[in-house]
């Protein structure tokens, strides 16, 4: 070992706190490098420098007023409400542990009451013919990639294929839309599209019903306004 | 042969005197835990040089030794029942004692960081100490004792409650590890970093003194 290795030792060497194995190869040292020897010397000098800074000598008075405070102490707590009970009675850990159980009674009874709100229609309560158990089906040219299965409270787009009983429009009265559009001329229980929007909202979806490919084919799709007229036009 | 009789009877007679207070120790907590005054009484008597003199080395002052020996035995009181059977009473009475210093020294901020003996000098910290401490305190300690207060000032709290419970209180490594919660190396590291913080602190303190 070199000077500066057996130097970084001699702090624990000198009151024999070095591991076992250590301590010979160290004095081996000491007693050819008369640099490290001096750095020894002055370690031990240091060291009895420092253990003369012993306590004093306290009288047995001050003994008896200290044991005399802890025990008055002791017994104030004992006798009621004191700056000592307080701080006996001041036990962290029960505190904490309640203050966590409080915590967590009043984030879980938030999300039990924020979920109830949000939760919406179960697949069980939605009627059998919304549920769109025919099966969805791939409507051409529309990539939704969403699932094609019902997800409750996910956005997604799906089509499928539903028979509709339709009546005929009294004379005079307003339709509007693709309903209106089906309901023309349409035989009752025409085949018609039913292409369902989820929306993120889960309370929202938007359904739209349109005339399958045959069924466009054999219908004229018009505005509102052209719609009412054409169905005036027929109730003539 | 006579002598080698009187030895091994010697060893026997100091053995027997360990286990018969170590079991006198152990009844008297018994006896405390039920509410016996007179038995924690007795305890803190057997106890009480130990407390203070490593409140003092840890402190530095009569003052805060008292504070700080005071709050070690109601600690003790306090947690009595948590006391386990067969645990080293003084090793957890040393632990109580020093975890008490180390709470005092943090709120009165003495955890200071090291400094040379000069730069001591620059901030004034020897003339503060001698303008807070009372006269009783001045007639107690000597000028070298101040100066080895001020040198243990100068380690962090961990590097001065190992060298306090090596150094001053005489305990092993082993048994200043088990008290610290700390590993050997760990405190052989402090400990070997705090003399040598001493040692250099000394130095410079000579160095002033034969300049004058």
């Amino acid at each position: 070992m070199n000077c500066r290795r057996i130097q970084n030792l001699i702090p624990l060497y000198v009151e024999g706190d070095l591991e076992r194995g250590k301590a010979g190869p160290v004095r081996s040292h000491l007693e050819g490098c008369p640099e490290c020897s001096r750095v020894a010397s002055d370690f031990r000098a240091s060291q009895q420098w420092l253990m003369s800074y012993d306590a004093p000598d306290f009288a047995g008075e001050f003994f008896d007023r200290l044991r005399g405070e802890v025990l008055k102490e002791i017994e104030e707590s004992r006798a009621g409400p004191h700056r000592f009970g307080l701080r006996l009675a001041w036990d962290p850990a029960p505190l904490a542990l309640a203050s966590a159980l409080l915590f967590g009674l009043i984030f879980g009874l938030g999300f039990y009451a924020y979920s109830s709100m949000s939760r919406g229609l179960s697949t069980a309560e939605i009627p059998p013919y919304l549920r769109g158990d025919a099966g969805p089906i791939q409507v051409p040219g529309l990539d939704t990639g969403a699932p094609s299965h019902i997800e409750s409270r996910r956005p997604f787009i799906r089509a499928t294929r539903v028979k509709i009983p339709v009546r005929a429009a009294r004379p005079g009265e307003a339709v509007r839309g693709a309903v209106a559009a089906t309901a023309i001329n349409a035989e009752p229980a025409r085949e018609t599209l039913r292409i369902e929007f989820q929306t993120g909202d889960p309370n929202i979806r938007i359904i739209w019903f349109a005339p399958t490919e045959s069924t466009a084919a054999s219908l004229k799709l018009m505005s509102g306004t052209e719609t009412n007229q054409e169905i005036n036009h027929a109730s003539d | 042969m006579a002598g080698e009789v009187a030895g091994i009877s010697l060893m026997t007679n100091d053995l027997d005197a360990i286990e018969e207070r170590a079991e006198s120790i152990t009844v008297l907590i018994d006896r405390a835990r039920a509410g016996d005054r007179q038995a924690f009484d007795r305890i803190m008597i057997l106890h009480q040089r130990l407390v203070i003199s490593t409140a003092w080395h840890m402190l530095g002052n009569r003052e805060d030794a008292r504070d700080a020996a005071q709050e070690a035995f109601l600690r003790v009181y306090k947690y009595l029942k948590t006391f386990k059977r067969g645990e080293d009473f003084t090793g957890w009475l040393y632990r109580i004692t020093i975890n008490v210093c180390r709470d005092q020294a943090r709120k009165r901020g003495k955890d200071r960081q090291f400094v040379s003996f000069e730069q001591e000098q620059e901030e004034g910290g020897l003339a503060s100490l001698r303008s807070r401490e009372n006269v009783e305190e001045e007639a107690i300690l000597s000028q070298e004792k101040r100066i080895i207060e001020r040198a243990l000032a100068m380690l962090t709290k961990k590097e001065r409650a190992a060298l306090v419970l090596r150094d001053l209180e005489g305990l092993s490594t082993e048994e200043v590890s088990e008290i610290l919660g700390s590993s050997q190396g760990t405190v052989r590291s402090q400990i070997s970093s705090a003399r040598t913080k001493i040692k250099r602190f000394r130095d410079d303190y000579l160095r002033m003194k034969q300049r004058g």
